[in-house]
């Protein structure tokens, strides 16, 4: 077969094509890295739960502690989903009218007919698990310890941002490693007094006043984060 | 090199290819990573490759943008006490590979994860060594390689889904899952049957029994630790007065009970308490490796291992004869291979020279021990050991092996009798018998009378498995065609039953076990059966017999109130399973006086002929007419019954390191003259008896003498995923009225060669290339005798020939001042058992590779034992010209992990900064930065760094010859074994020993937000050192000053591994010290020679091999 050769004016596009190569090599490697950098990829991530649930309302609003329903957080690496259980305690369903308590939720009667509650009534009467959809999501080669952050004075909203500001919950931080890095270097513009940590509203006041709290608690507790691989890497 | 010349120069190996320098080994020695580690993968042209990497580029630029939507099934009803991501540990006790296990099980969101040893039941926590006592964080059980894997067999995807229901000749079905499988024909009456049609069989089969008393029912148990199990047996002769009771034992010991019962002192367990004991004689017992108590006794025995005598610490004193190397073997301080078949003649010259009362005293003597020949050598032992025991009467133990005869069982009773060791260091302990009065057969007589019997149940294990081959038992149980068999496993004895029923792990039922000290122990279910409706042997015995009461914690109760002779109240049975046994209880130790002379013998059956032992001179050499063959339960698999736990069967085994496979193992001098070769077929005969397999040569094995290991060659179709073809079966060879020991064997070689997967070339450290091997050697392995410690207590450090100060070329790294972690290993200690082995393995997600990936050198422990040989040079040239064996071989082992250097040559060649320092010391592995270039590895010095080449965690089952559909699901219960708080890791990255990092994260978290903020020595323990029984490994901080490794790194005994490398290891060994008597050192033991002692080098033998 006879070969195919380029007619000798395609020349002149060749200066061209390697403009266009370089440029849209450029172009694409900055798209590729915007669009897969942690920043773009994860903070704002915002699904949507079985039920409702407004974390503004709440905790917001209703001034409810987070521990009430995140009951492992100072305790565990996690911090646990509340079971079912703990939703119950305020918005128990009705009960049928031939039970003891005549058809008044055993509890407390929160919105006990709510249709947005219906997951949640379901759940109590098969025994099945509600499925909330996780928002916060590290990878599976990642060690992060909630019990080591807010035992020393590493509030929530550092973290997870002002949850008690969100009807439906999203990722506020892109919680990237040089983002965790960040502040194992330098913690003291994330310090807080550990009775705060809670407290998704408090503030040192300005800039220079949380730097001198944090520096203080940092000594007080001796505070120290390591960078190393094998504080979050095992 | 010293002026002393060659002449009695020790000499280390760790195979005899290393001796002889075989291109094999050189090739392990040169080379990280040996065969193949760099070829291309092939069959795939360049064209396809870059379709398949392009095509996965893209999906993966897809894919990867965000993390999975993952959702989060929260609890309805949170258990309580429950939270969640912290574990919790409970108390249960279980039977398991004929011993008893008192466990503390770690539950991980309610699923079990890790078994390790109860330190608080009585019969660890009163044999703590007294420095222990203070701290009692630091108090550890130590769970032996069996007790560790238990976990994996839980997770077991082999185990039988449902009863299965077979009519007689027809085949199995093919798989479980779905019963209605199209395949076979005959499929629905094999199929898995619900237990409604089981039940409804069982209704029948009550009728029957019931109208005959029983008549034709026969029931096949074997021997059990558990109450519970022996009061529901004795129910079914209650029940069904003409029902028979079949007993059988797969590893048989019944001789020791039937000696102590013929010494008068009844149904009794014999204990030796080894922590009172100042000289110890073991005649072919594996006090330290086989025997059931062994975890206990390898504490005890370390306990007086320091050769520093301060108050508790003392040094006791080891022999050991055996013809095998066993564990005991290489923990000893004196040790003769001689066949077993000689043990009644020695045992008998002991008792003379005991009789005769002379105590030869220990003083050197002018020829040395090694140049002894023949009967002068036996004779030297001989005095030594009676000697010993006449001096330390009351503070001896003589044990012989479970698997003797009944003569010599009764002679050591004698023996122990005559020096008053009975109730000092040999204790009898008065156990409950709920069977006494209840009349039970041997196998072989049920056998021969099978068509007597319409009925059977099977209860122990496979037994059509694991008897021998003269006993035909499948076709007993063919021709009773009625039998049900209780069973984990789809087994060669479930081929030949009707009803096969799922029978439970220990870990998910109620139980109860008496250990030999008769502590009533409390067994309760970690997690639900996995198996849904699975029986253990209690529950099964009570739905047979329809017994009132079918549910195990009900019966379990019953038991512990008839032992008490009061019910059980809730709160003490609350308290038993909370500390794992009911208090107060414990065997009677027997006190009274012991009948040995023969004339007097309750029960009245035994003749005077047991009492009578062979006389005649011991043969320590090599006779072609007097062959022996010694058959023992295998170290990995027992009897076969853990045959499908991979983490069991890819252990290297404590001496041979061979792994999946058992071998004629014998040594070289036997080798030698019947032409045999390593890794090539013998046939060994007697009579008819016959079987094949490959031989093994070890140093140090008896002359004369094979031993080979039970429990391997499962039929590849009834083995299961792991057990299926591994190894040989040796039921063609084994004779019923045998148990062991088989005399006048044939052996004859066959050159059939046989590839045999040993790991005792592997990761060989290279010092300086082969010719500086032998002078430097002793380096890695330092050791002395107790003699030569108390003359010099820095022998260890001088054994270093420095010929210059080191000068660091790095920049010293930073030391934080919170923590500075560190390991030290004491070889006197150590007895090479594996426990750690299999912990590390439990704890850190380690996979198995497979045979074929072992053959190529890819295990992938973390930490291996090395096992080193020591022999006098002289001895070996002229073994190898005599074609003898050197029989003074010693054995040293030594832990080898990541070694933690401060300037570790791995991390200076990584390019991708995978593996770094942390400021607490610890060498980190990152694993998702590591792209698998391998340099670490090639730059360790250690060899300590293992390369995933495939997904080993995930594509479980393919690197052993199954590639099918079960694949998939055995991987989601496999899955489940693994330990959350560690990465699994994927195809292409290196790992190594991290000092479990995730247990010093946690321990330091949990210092500060549940403790005081600091870190308390205990506080955090390595899972090697909370495994290991003898406490030969510490772990901790080095900044804290009281700290238990702070302690022993500044011990005189304490050196560094390649310290002349410089590169500061933050593990360091402490030296192994001998009590050899002064008349058995051999001539290498009396003058040692070390570097630094009178040679012309001026250097300072100060402070190095520690650093603080």
């Amino acid at each position: 077969m006879q070969r195919f050769l380029f007619p000798r004016w395609t020349n002149k596009f060749l200066a061209l094509l390697g403009v266009l190569a370089v440029t849209g090599g450029a172009y694409a490697g900055v798209l590729f890295l915007g669009a897969t950098s942690p920043v773009t990829l994860n903070t704002g991530y915002r699904p949507e739960q079985p039920v409702p649930f407004s974390h503004a309302l709440h905790a917001g609003e209703l001034k409810m502690d987070c521990r009430y329903c995140h009951n492992s957080v100072d305790k565990s690496a996690h911090s646990a989903i509340p079971p079912t259980q703990t939703c119950i305690n305020c918005h128990s369903p009705k009960t049928s009218a031939k039970s003891p308590t005549g058809g008044a939720p055993a509890l407390s009667a929160v919105h006990s007919d709510s249709k947005k509650l219906k997951p949640i009534h379901d759940s109590w009467r098969t025994g099945e698990s509600v499925d909330w959809v996780r928002v916060h999501r590290l990878p599976d080669f990642v060690y992060f310890n909630h019990s080591a952050h807010v035992n020393r004075g590493v509030s929530c909203v550092t973290c997870h941002g002002r949850v008690d500001q969100m009807e439906i919950v999203y990722q506020a931080k892109d919680q990237s490693m040089t983002w965790c890095i960040d502040c194992h270097r330098h913690p003291e513009p994330h310090l807080r007094p550990v009775e705060e940590i809670t407290n998704l509203a408090w503030s040192a006041g300005t800039e220079a006043e949380q730097l001198e709290l944090g520096t203080k608690l940092k000594a007080e507790k001796n505070i120290n984060p390591q960078a190393n691989c094998a504080v979050c890497h095992r | 090199m010293s002026q002393s010349g060659i002449d009695h120069q020790k000499r280390y190996f760790r195979s005899l290819d290393e001796l002889q320098q075989t291109p094999e080994f050189e090739q392990f020695l040169s080379r990280e990573f040996p065969q193949a580690a760099s070829e291309f993968p092939e069959g795939v042209s360049r064209r396809r490759w870059l379709q398949v990497m392009g095509a996965s580029l893209a999906l993966g630029g897809v894919a990867g943008c965000r993390y999975n939507r993952e959702e989060i099934a929260a609890f309805v009803v949170r258990p309580e006490g429950r939270v969640e991501g912290v574990t919790q540990q409970f108390a249960t006790n279980f039977e398991w590979a004929g011993r008893v296990v008192h466990a503390l099980v770690t539950s991980r969101e309610g699923r079990p994860a890790k078994v390790d040893g109860n330190a608080d039941h009585p019969a660890y926590a009163n044999s703590q060594p007294s420095d222990y006592a203070e701290n009692k964080k630091m108090r550890s059980a130590g769970a032996d390689a069996f007790t560790q894997a238990s976990i994996l067999s839980l997770y077991d995807q082999d185990r039988i889904p449902g009863v299965l229901n077979r009519v007689a000749g027809s085949k199995a079905p093919e798989r479980y899952v779905k019963a209605d499988k199209k395949a076979d024909p005959d499929d629905h009456k094999n199929s898995l049957k619900s237990w409604e049609v089981f039940g409804e069989y069982v209704a029948n089969q009550r009728v029957k029994l019931a109208a005959s008393e029983g008549e034709g029912l026969a029931v096949l148990y074997e021997p059990s630790r558990s109450p519970s199990v022996r009061r529901m047996l004795a129910e079914v002769v209650k029940k069904y007065p003409k029902a028979t009771l079949v007993r059988y034992e797969s590893v048989f010991s019944g001789n020791v009970g039937k000696s102590i019962d013929a010494a008068g002192a009844g149904k009794a367990s014999m204990v030796f308490d080894l922590d009172q004991a100042k000289v110890i004689v073991s005649l072919d017992a594996d006090l330290l490796g086989a025997d059931p108590n062994a975890s206990h006794y390898a504490r005890q025995f370390a306990n007086h291992r320091s050769p520093v005598e301060a108050g508790d610490s003392r040094m006791n004193r080891l022999y050991c004869v055996e013809s095998q190397y066993s564990v005991t073997g290489s923990a000893a301080d004196f040790r003769l291979a001689m066949q077993s078949s000689q043990v009644a003649v020695l045992i008998r010259k002991i008792e003379e020279a005991i009789d005769a009362g002379v105590i030869v005293a220990d003083k050197q003597e002018e020829i040395p021990y090694n140049k002894l020949e023949g009967a002068d050598r036996v004779k030297r032992i001989v005095e030594c050991i009676a000697s010993d025991l006449l001096a330390n009467k009351g503070a001896g133990v003589l044990a012989v092996g479970s698997h003797h005869a009944l003569s010599i069982q009764l002679a050591a009773i004698r023996i122990n009798a005559k020096l008053g060791n009975i109730s000092k260091t040999v204790n009898l302990y008065e156990v409950s018998d709920e069977l006494a009065g209840v009349s039970s057969i041997k196998l072989d007589d049920f056998v021969k009378r099978a068509k007597d019997f319409k009925s059977l149940w099977i209860l122990p294990p496979n037994p059509v498995f694991t008897v021998s081959g003269d006993v035909k038992l499948a076709d007993a149980i063919k021709s009773i065609g009625d039998v049900v068999y209780l069973s984990n496993y789809d087994d060669e004895t479930a081929e030949v039953c009707t009803w096969t029923v799922p029978s439970t792990h220990p870990l998910e039922v109620w139980g109860d076990v008496q250990a030999a000290d008769g502590v009533l122990s409390i067994g309760q279910p970690m997690i639900s059966p996995l198996l849904v409706g699975s029986k253990s042997v209690i529950e099964f015995l009570a739905i047979m017999l329809n017994l009132p009461e079918a549910d195990g914690q009900k019966i379990v109760m019953e038991t512990a109130s008839q032992l008490l002779g009061v019910p059980i109240s809730e709160r003490a049975w609350k308290e038993a399973l909370h500390i794992g046994f009911v208090a107060g209880t414990g065997g009677k130790k027997f006190s009274g006086e012991l009948k040995t002379d023969g004339k007097s013998i309750s029960g009245g059956n035994i003749s005077i002929s047991p009492y009578a032992l062979p006389d005649g001179e011991i043969q320590l050499g090599f006779d072609a007419n007097n062959l022996e063959v010694v058959l023992r339960p295998s170290d990995s698999v027992y009897d076969g019954r853990l045959g499908n736990n991979g983490w069991l069967q890819e252990l290297p085994q404590p001496i041979t390191k061979l792994t999946w496979d058992n071998a004629a193992v014998c040594s070289i001098g036997t080798a030698n003259l019947l032409k045999l070769k390593q890794g090539e077929l013998v046939a060994l005969r007697m009579g008819d008896s016959k079987v094949e397999l490959p031989v093994f040569v070890i140093p140090g094995h008896a002359e004369g003498s094979f031993t080979v290991n039970l429990g391997y060659g499962r039929s590849k179709a009834k083995g299961g995923i792991v057990a299926g073809a591994v190894g040989t079966n040796l039921a063609s060879f084994r004779r019923w009225n045998q148990a062991a020991i088989y005399t006048g064997v044939e052996a004859i070689g066959t050159s059939v060669p046989y590839r045999l997967a040993t790991t005792q070339d592997h990761f060989a450290l290279d010092e300086m290339g082969m010719s500086e091997q032998a002078k430097r050697s002793p380096q890695l392995i330092r050791e002395g005798t107790l003699d030569e410690f108390k003359k010099d207590a820095s022998f260890t450090r001088r054994t270093v020939e420095k010929h210059f100060d080191n000068e660091s070329l790095w920049q010293e790294p930073k030391v934080d001042l919170n923590h500075k972690w560190g390991m030290t290993i004491d070889l006197n200690k150590c007895t090479g058992c594996n426990a750690c082995v299999v912990a590390c393995q439990a704890e850190n997600n380690v996979p198995i590779v497979g045979k074929e990936q072992v053959i190529r050198g890819r295990e992938m422990h973390w930490l291996r034992i090395d096992r080193y040989f020591q022999c006098d040079q002289v001895a070996m040239s002229e073994a190898h010209l005599t074609f003898k064996d050197p029989i003074d071989a010693k054995i040293v082992t030594q832990p080898m992990a990541c070694a933690h250097c401060e300037t570790a040559p791995c991390e200076e060649v990584c390019p991708v900064a995978a593996t770094v320092h942390t400021e607490e010391g610890i060498n980190a592995m990152a694993y998702n930065r590591c792209i698998g270039t391998r340099y670490c590895g090639n730059n360790c010095p250690y060899k300590v760094r293992r390369f995933n080449y495939f997904n080993y965690n995930t594509e479980y089952g393919y690197f052993y010859g199954w590639q099918d559909n079960r694949e998939q699901a055995s991987q989601k219960l496999q899955s489940m074994v693994l330990n959350p708080e560690v990465t699994v890791r994927g195809r292409g990255v290196m790992e190594k020993c991290t000092y479990c990092i995730q247990r010093v994260q946690n321990g330091k978290i949990q210092s500060r937000t549940k403790g005081d903020g600091k870190v308390h020595d205990g506080d955090i323990r390595s899972a090697c050192q909370e495994a290991c029984p003898s406490h030969a490994i510490v772990f901790g901080d080095l900044n804290d000053k009281t700290s238990r490794v702070y302690q022993s790194q500044n011990d005189p005994r304490a050196y560094a591994v390649l310290d002349e490398l410089n590169i500061k290891p933050r593990t360091l060994y402490l030296s192994r010290i001998r009590n050899v008597p002064k008349r058995l050192e051999t001539a290498i033991q009396t003058t040692p020679i070390r570097p630094g002692h009178g040679d012309d080098h001026s250097h300072e033998s100060g402070d190095h091999g520690h650093h603080s």
